[in-house]
């Protein structure tokens, strides 16, 4: 409201000056360009949308300023107290503004470039600092940044020299105001240039490498780099997890990174872009950020024996490059998307995958996988569910986790359960005398806010209601301590099936669009070993029954879980001794190949032609 | 640059001016000045690109600079009228045709954003050749800036009749305009009807899949890199199979060789994989551009490395490589280089193929020179060959002397020019019977000047000697010039692997004096060369051999065949072949696929196999039968 408010006033502040020159008014433009000047502040912290359209419309702040202050001037110019003195004098501080403006970009343009070819660590001692470099501080030109504040300050200094030249009679005092703006901007150019040059290595620098060097030598960015280089060489990593994303994957390297500190070898991340740093849960695992393609070859120390790639992107290229090394794509998660298809894959030394059912997916698709390079080595991730055998005692006083999906982007993918079966399920569980444990996604009434409202009629009514009932908590571990606590799951279609499969706990998945059994089974292969959950929930009773008498689906789910997460109940000791296996198989290719190459004698077939050439040579000479 | 410099100074002044003529209150001197901006701009946006540094046009560009003279047409009124209603009318002028021009921008704007594809072809058969062109709305803003000297007129005729129509007819004349461009962009947009973009996007993919292309050619890089697609168009063409060319960046499109190979521009990875037409079978890819992983991450498609040139070179095997399904070398060196690089890729992977490019280089006795493109010695540039001399060249031997230049990264030393050039040739000169062909690198000088100097001097020699000796200046035409010359006298470069081709003599420049042995061992395609030693002394008994008893024939052929594949087969043909082969592999991947009811739940063991066999190579016979 208050930003609307102050849009009104800036477009009617235009108005009173256009007015003001045409009433020939001076009070009237002083006052309509000083309040335009201070809308357009005010608007730009409580309208941040509305001044972004007027952006795009070429109507931004530099424009709006250009309007405001070339009108002023010119309604001062009519003025006969004034005359041209007073307009040029306006129009010498309104050119110092916008060049200045433009030289302080320049500025912050030529400090970026730089800034974010910097090399930075974390959790790696360099000369005893464990993390850096310093975050630098940039003069900073969004709309409200420096630029915006200079713009406003300018504007007002020059109403104020021609409100107090108006008032005194004297022209002298707006000489005085343009005297300051030239001096404010000449102050703020030098101070942004020393912090230019902070960045860019010294003024000395500077003047060695010349203007074209601000922006492409490296050399003093070298320098700092020299000494990180060596500390990563001390550190002689084994493994390297290599990670590029866009700013909003982050999540797929979080899900290694408790994996990556229980492994043998010691471990470095190589980002390649810094933005990660940012969006990473803590860790102690050594991170460094190379930007450019040609760091990675520059950090390539004898140690490292294995990369392991969680995303599959194209900047992957800059790693796998390298040679001496074993590449392999470990993914993220599930992947059942089609992502994990891509015979880019293909340029891998291997492809890591959880089970069978992973593997299959390859040697689905005609691409020229090479099938003994996939590997199922379980979800390490999973290591937190504890498996368990034996059945629960009685329907009465068992623990159900009532765990639904959200209600997706989209209406056909909208699995989730909560506002048609939600309430029935949970007084059927109460009824049965079941403990209840309620987990609704996170992201759940983002698109639909009645599966919103159904949740917390659900959380109202189990607060209520007697029993050691309880919503969980949204910790980072709250679900798998859910899943360890309950005796049954009941869930929507979503990737929480997989991992709970690792319980080895039953586990019932509703059907609230009706589909038809037949279908419900081809779509969802990971419905095979659960019970399903039709509207009504009538069924939902006799499910529970059977759990506890017979589990008639138990072999089922042991088939399905080693199907799709492979056998095993420790993952992540079998990880760990997978990437201790890895880097023993890198070792080993790399005394393979060196021996193999050895036995090319490229030297041999030129050779033996040489020899030919030259004994033909001399055959043909004693003949002559 | 001078242009960016003049370009420059000439605005500052102009501004600078033209703001000082305003506040004087000045109205015809501002008049000229602020048409003479209005040109500038209109001629400085269209031919001198990025004329001002990069700082100035983002904070103060076009569009600043426009409503900057706007407005200084508003202090003119201020100074020039002082009082009165004129003022006004002035400044209520400039603040709506300020207004109407960013709405001329923005209409403009919308009209281009639904008639621009983004994307380029050409060939196509049904759809008239297209290239984008880089579009910039501040076309559209400069080319209603004229209007804005309206007003100024309007006060120039006010001076002489104290009166206020001229303003009034100026701002009428000005809006009125305006108005119309306006109205006439919305009526263009609006005969587009419901046609979108992607209704015509989807129109040239319909004609692209019409074409059944089966073969593509992948390509993208600097603009200085064109002519590494470039070698392959002629072999293309002559496929029996459509090919279809694909470049990534839009000045490969204009700068390709021109044919009737049907090509498309696709900046896009989104555009690759829209385009992608399912009766591609297989992706040809010359570089190892990271881009290549748009198509390659296109199911069904058969990829496969095909590189450029010479293939001598060592950084030419990568990890990178196993992303294709093939990698094609010219013969049994390239899979040897492979095999020592040890880079993960199979040997079943590595295809010979031999080199077609060079189909064009002869075996038989030389031909003309390439006509246009010879000097004879003694005259100017540019002049013909006489046609009366080739009767009597033949009875010559001619040499060729094409040495390499001094190079971005090896060290010059590789370059005979500078060492041995003027040497070299005036013992040729010397001799009898000997015709002097002279064809130095396009970029010889370019970064060394004591190698110009020099390449200047044996120019000089070979002009001196006159008819029939001569220098070949023109860029392309080396490979006429093989089929020209008896004998090639080169230095370590792709000339040499290419020469062995047409098994004709060669000799090679030793200029670092290096031992022979250790050189030959070092260059593969010097096994069958004989070497010249800086001295140049043994050039004469070289020469002699070469026409005479020539003991390195045979030497000859077999490091050809090494280098470049057998040689007794048609180069076209064996291409041609190669990707039958391709096309066969795929097809049966694709018939695998549609043959297979559902995937089995089968496992998949892994197996302890060493690493290379692939899914459809003959290895696959140990893994679970897929039915």
């Amino acid at each position: 409201m208050l930003g609307r408010i102050a849009l009104a006033v800036l477009a009617a502040s235009f108005v009173g000056i256009l007015l003001g020159i045409a009433l020939e008014s001076v009070p009237l433009l002083l006052v309509s360009t000083a309040v335009g000047v201070l809308a357009d502040q005010v608007a730009g912290v409580l309208a941040r949308q509305q001044m972004r359209w007027l952006g795009r419309a070429r109507f931004g702040l530099t424009v709006r300023s250009l309007l405001r202050s070339g009108f002023f001037a010119a309604g001062v110019g009519q003025q006969a107290d004034f005359g041209p003195a007073a307009a040029a004098a306006i129009l010498t501080a309104l050119v110092a503004l916008h060049v200045g403006v433009a030289i302080i970009s320049h500025f912050d343009l030529l400090a970026r470039r730089r800034v974010v070819r910097r090399h930075a660590w974390r959790n790696i001692a360099v000369d005893g600092e464990h993390e850096g470099p310093p975050p630098f501080r940039f003069l900073s030109t969004s709309e409200l940044g420096l630029h915006a504040e200079m713009t406003a300050s300018v504007e007002l200094l020059l109403v104020l020299g021609v409100l107090i030249s108006a008032l005194t009679g004297s022209e002298g005092w707006l000489l005085v105001a343009v005297g300051v703006v030239l001096l404010g901007i000449g102050v703020i150019i030098v101070l942004g240039g020393m912090r230019l040059a902070s960045v860019l290595g010294g003024v000395r620098t500077m003047a060695a490498v010349g203007p074209r060097g601000w922006r492409n030598s490296t050399a003093e960015i070298d320098g700092q780099n020299a000494t990180l280089r060596a500390a990563v060489a001390k550190l002689q990593p084994e493994v390297v997890v290599y990670f590029s994303s866009p700013a909003n994957g982050t999540y797929a390297l979080n899900v290694w990174l408790s994996v990556l500190e229980s492994l043998r070898e010691r471990t470095l991340i190589v980002l390649r872009e810094g933005v990660h740093l940012r969006t990473m849960l803590p860790t102690t695992v050594p991170v460094i950020v190379l930007p450019e393609a040609t760091d990675l070859e520059a950090y390539q120390v004898p140690s490292m024996k294995v990369a392991l790639y969680p995303t599959n992107v194209i900047k992957n290229n800059h790693m796998v490059r390298l040679e001496h090394m074993l590449h392999c794509f470990i993914g993220h998660g599930d992947s059942d998307k089609a992502g994990s298809f891509s015979p880019v894959s293909r340029v891998y030394d291997e492809i890591w995958v959880a089970g069978p059912a992973g593997a299959e997916r390859y040697a689905a698709v005609p691409e020229g996988f090479q099938l003994e390079r996939i590997r199922s080595v379980g979800r390490p991730q999973l290591d937190g569910i504890v498996p368990v055998r034996e059945r629960p005692s009685s329907v009465a006083g068992m623990t159900v986790l009532y765990a639904p999906t959200w209600e997706g982007f989209f209406d056909e993918s909208d699995y989730c359960s909560l506002v048609g079966m939600g309430e029935q399920i949970v007084s059927a569980l109460i009824a049965a005398g079941a403990v209840v444990l309620f987990k609704p996604h996170p992201s759940t009434g983002e698109r639909d806010p009645a599966d919103l409202l159904a949740a917390e009629r659900i959380a109202h009514t189990l607060e209520r209601t007697p029993g050691g009932h309880r919503v969980v908590e949204n910790a980072p571990d709250g679900l798998y301590r859910a899943f360890n606590d309950a005796d049954v799951l009941i869930t929507d279609i979503s990737s929480l099936i997989t991992d709970f499969l690792f319980s080895r706990k039953p586990y019932i998945v509703t059907n609230p669009l009706g589909l038809a059994p037949a279908q419900f089974a081809a779509d969802f292969p990971s419905t095979s070993a659960a019970y399903v959950l039709r509207e009504p929930v009538d069924e939902l009773p006799r499910f529970l029954r059977d759990v506890v008498e017979q589990d008639s689906l138990g072999d089922r789910r042991d088939v399905l879980r080693a199907h799709l997460l492979g056998d095993g109940d420790a993952p992540l000791e079998r990880f760990v001794d997978e990437v201790s296996g890895f880097v023993r198989r890198s070792e080993d290719e790399r005394i393979r190949r060196r021996n193999a190459a050895a036995a090319v004698d490229i030297e041999g077939n030129i050779g033996s032609t040489i020899v030919d050439a030259e004994s033909s040579i001399v055959a043909e000479g004693r003949l002559r | 640059m001078i242009r960016r410099m003049a370009g420059f100074g000439l605005l500052a002044f102009g501004y600078t001016s033209a703001a000082a003529f305003a506040v004087l209150g000045e109205s015809l001197l501002f008049t000229v000045v602020a048409a003479l901006i209005v040109l500038a701009e209109s001629y400085l946006m269209l031919r001198v690109p990025n004329f001002l540094p990069s700082f100035i046009d983002t904070r103060l560009g076009l569009h600043f600079r426009l409503i900057s003279l706007d407005l200084m047409v508003a202090l003119l009124g201020s100074a020039r009228f002082a009082t009165g209603p004129r003022v006004g009318l002035v400044v209520a002028a400039v603040a709506t045709l300020i207004a109407l021009r960013l709405t001329f921008v923005r209409v403009s704007e919308n009209l281009h954003r639904r008639t621009d594809l983004s994307i380029g072809w050409r060939s196509i058969p049904g759809l008239p050749d297209d290239s984008p062109r880089r579009w910039q709305p501040r076309e559209a803003a400069v080319r209603v800036a004229p209007l804005s000297l309206l007003l100024p007129v309007g006060m120039i005729v006010v001076e002489d009749a104290d009166a206020s129509w001229p303003v009034i007819a100026a701002a009428v004349l000005a809006i009125g305009a305006l108005l119309a461009a306006i109205a006439t962009v919305l009526r263009r947009e609006s005969a587009l009807g419901d046609i979108t973009t992607v209704d015509r996007r989807e129109e040239v993919r319909k004609a692209v899949a019409a074409l059944q292309p089966e073969v593509v050619i992948y390509f993208g890089g600097p603009e200085s890199s064109t002519h590494v697609i470039d070698v392959w168009l002629p072999i293309l063409q002559k496929l029996d199979r459509q090919v279809l060319i694909i470049v990534r960046d839009r000045w490969h499109l204009s700068k390709m060789r021109a044919g009737t190979l049907p090509a498309l521009l696709l900046p896009k990875n989104t555009d690759v994989e829209y385009f992608a037409v399912p009766s591609i079978r297989v992706a040809l890819y010359p570089t190892n551009i990271a881009v290549n992983n748009h198509l390659i991450r296109v199911p069904g498609i058969f990829d496969v490395f095909v590189g450029h040139g010479d293939s001598d070179k060592g950084g030419s095997a990568t990890p990178i490589s196993r992303i294709f399904d093939e990698v094609w070398v010219a013969g049994k060196a390239g899979a040897d280089r492979y095999a020592k690089a040890q880079v993960g890729v199979c040997p079943e992977q590595i295809r010979e193929v031999g080199r077609p490019q060079l189909a064009e280089i002869s075996r038989r006795k030389p031909a003309a020179l390439p006509a246009g493109t010879s000097v004879p010695a003694g005259t100017p540039a540019g002049t013909e060959v006489p046609a009366g001399t080739a009767a009597g060249i033949e009875a010559l031997t001619t040499v060729l002397y094409a040495p390499t230049w001094e190079g971005f990264y090896e060290s010059w030393s590789y370059s005979s020019v500078k060492t041995m050039g003027f040497e070299l040739v005036s013992r040729l000169l010397a001799m009898d019977r000997v015709r002097v062909v002279y064809k130095p690198h396009p970029a010889a000088g370019s970064r060394n000047a004591a190698v110009a100097r020099e390449d200047r001097r044996i120019r000089e020699l070979i002009r001196a000697a006159g008819a029939p000796h001569a220098v070949v200046t023109s860029l392309a035409g080396l490979y006429e010039s093989f089929n020209a010359a008896d004998i090639l006298v080169s230095d370590i470069s792709s000339v040499v692997t290419d020469f062995l081709y047409s098994r004709k003599p060669y000799i090679v420049c030793n200029p670092g004096g290096l031992e022979h042995s250790v050189f030959r061992q070092q260059f593969p395609s010097t096994a069958a060369a004989a070497l010249l030693d800086p001295s140049c002394t043994d050039l004469a008994g070289i020469v002699e051999d070469a026409r005479g008893p020539d003991v390195r024939a045979a030497a000859r052929i077999r490091t050809s065949e090494y280098l470049l594949g057998a040689s007794d087969i048609d180069p076209i043909e064996r291409f041609s072949a190669a990707i039958d082969a391709a096309v066969a592999l795929q097809n049966a991947r694709t018939a695998s696929l549609t043959a297979r009811p559902e995937p089995e739940p089968e496992p998949v063991a892994p197996s302890p196999r060493a690493h290379c066999s692939r899914a459809d190579s003959p290895a696959r016979a140990h893994l679970p039968d897929e039915g």
